[in-house]
């Protein structure tokens, strides 16, 4: 039985240029979670004076050399995103021995568990524990992940995840799929097709969610770098011409967007063969609120002590 | 019109796109030409001499002579691989139009799966029955389990709910949103004040406080300032 207040697969975190802000990695901190910082070599005292050195790791420059940006005319001068630090987490985890593991955007504020339309902070890790709980039931799950607390409405109606579909910012990922991480943009859109496409499933939680700052408002990461000057429009036609089956692109009030069909992709998760679910949630799934937390905005109104 | 013919041609005169998203299951294909031998010609385009369907195809074939295999059936032993030839695009869209409708209208996700289920349990009655087919005994025995689930494996709160922790979402403390569009600013200025006692519009994002529990509002954006022309 492994600790259900702390994750069991390692937690990395790409980031770049947002020392100074580290949502993520003080998010995690508040709530005792364990996890690593990839970044570049040149940002390295910066991420290790914010966050500890044991927490840093720095990325091999071979990745970035070797990222498939599935663009053929691409600068090399230019950015190629995160995509090259996502590959090294995912062999660096490997090499570690791991069999999944987690990459979580640099951006996040803060994590939900959603419950009677209430959204309840979460104090300590037992929300990754139990996203890792539900994955390792099956046998054909290969990626899963909490939805963004915005686009998750408090109504009766909301389902507590969404089977096959795109997995994107918090992602705990299967090690031995045969993908890696490819694309200068949209990487997690592109990801989630292969996987789809090949037949694997994949889960979006509702029930478990993350709350983060909206992308292009923060500095840093590659923000700057990828809209400041191209907009939006490479960002789309890059994942059309990736995978035409199933994405379409339109301009509409002067924007351009473009749409995933993830219709076509309805594979059943199959239990793996050795489990056996419980008729009721066994002690350690019991999440229970702290006394005392009345009116906080603060995480850590979750009080797991009594798993112990 | 085009006349279309096939003609044994070199792997060295038929090029890759420059563009082509498609990626291909190397391994596969190589597993399939072995047992079944270059049956589908590759597809070229005149005007260029870029291949239009047929890329995975020419890359493996030249692996295989690289590798000291023999040419396989279907495939001189020069090496040449079967074409079909005589169609020239106009121009580099309608050359890449093919090439992408070519990728997109072949690659649907099957829509039969319990055919498909089928037809590769009576392939694989023999040993290497599903040899370069694409499948093996593990995805197709992953297939048939999932034909096998009951409605609760695709049922969300069912999935959750089997072993998870409780999660309901009850009518109790629901959130509902109410969109209300106004002619003017005045009128929403005035729905404000009537409402709220205040000319500070705020559109926010929030969910009902409660006993004990965290409500959380945060302001989006005000929509209602004084602007240059108030002033």
């Amino acid at each position: 039985m492994t600790d259900p207040t702390q994750p069991r697969f390692p937690i990395y975190i790409p980031s770049k240029s947002r020392a100074h802000l580290g949502y993520t990695m003080k998010a995690l901190m508040r709530t005792r979670t364990p996890f690593r910082i990839v970044v570049e070599e040149h940002q390295r005292k910066d991420y290790s004076d914010a966050f500890g050195a044991e927490r840093v790791l720095v990325l091999d420059p071979q990745y970035i050399r070797d990222y498939d940006t599935c663009l053929p005319d691409f600068d090399e001068t230019k950015s190629k995103g995160s995509g090259p630090a996502r590959n090294f987490i995912w062999d660096h985890s490997v090499s570690e021995g791991h069999d999944w593991h987690w990459i979580i955007d640099d951006n996040i504020r803060i994590f939900f568990r959603l419950h009677d339309n209430q959204r309840i902070p979460v104090g300590d890790g037992s929300n990754f524990w139990l996203m890792e709980d539900f994955a390792l039931r099956y046998r054909n799950l290969a990626m899963c992940g909490p939805h963004y607390s915005m686009f998750v409405p408090s109504r009766p109606k909301t389902s507590a995840l969404t089977v096959n579909t795109r997995i994107f910012s918090c992602n705990l990922i299967r090690n031995d799929i045969p993908f890696r991480w490819r694309a200068r943009y949209n990487e997690d859109v592109d990801l989630s097709l292969r996987i789809l496409k090949a037949g694997w499933c994949t889960v979006l939680f509702k029930v478990m969610l993350a709350d983060k700052f909206t992308t292009q408002l923060l500095p840093g990461g590659n923000t700057e770098a990828f809209y400041g000057e191209e907009g939006t429009r490479p960002k789309s036609e890059l994942i059309v011409r990736l995978h035409p089956d199933v994405v379409t692109m339109k301009e509409r009030w002067g924007r351009v967007h473009h749409r995933v069909d993830f219709r076509p992709f309805k594979q059943k998760l199959v239990l793996r063969d050795d489990v056996v679910l419980p008729e009721k949630p066994p002690l350690e799934y019991v999440m229970r609120r702290r006394a005392g937390a009345k009116k906080s905005r603060s995480p850590g109104v979750l009080d797991t002590s009594h798993l112990g | 019109m085009s006349t279309l013919r096939l003609e044994y041609v070199a792997i060295e005169d038929l090029l890759a796109a420059p563009r082509n998203p498609n990626a291909h299951n190397l391994p596969a294909i190589a597993e399939s030409i072995r047992r079944h031998g270059f049956v589908e010609p590759v597809i070229r385009d005149d005007r260029t001499g870029f291949l239009l369907g047929g890329h995975g195809r020419v890359e493996v074939v030249a692996e295989m002579r690289d590798g000291g295999e023999s040419p396989p059936d279907g495939i001189t032993a020069r090496w040449e691989v079967p074409a079909i030839v005589g169609w020239s695009s106009r121009s580099d869209a309608e050359a890449e139009a093919l090439l992408l409708a070519m990728v997109n209208l072949t690659k649907q996700p099957i829509s039969d799966t319990a055919l498909l289920a089928t037809m590769l349990q009576d392939l694989a009655a023999d040993p290497d029955g599903l040899l370069g087919t694409g499948y093996d005994d593990a995805s197709l025995d992953l297939l048939l389990a999932s034909l096998a689930q009951d409605d609760a494996m695709t049922d969300p709160n069912s999935l959750w709910n089997q072993g998870g922790p409780e999660y309901q979402q009850g009518e109790r403390r629901a959130a509902f949103q109410t969109m209300v569009n106004f002619l003017t600013r005045e009128d929403a200025i005035a729905f404000w004040e009537q409402v709220f006692g205040t000319r500070e519009i705020r559109t926010q994002a929030w969910w009902p406080e409660h006993d004990g529990l965290v409500g959380q509002t945060e302001e989006v954006e005000w929509i209602a300032r004084p602007t240059d022309d108030d002033d």
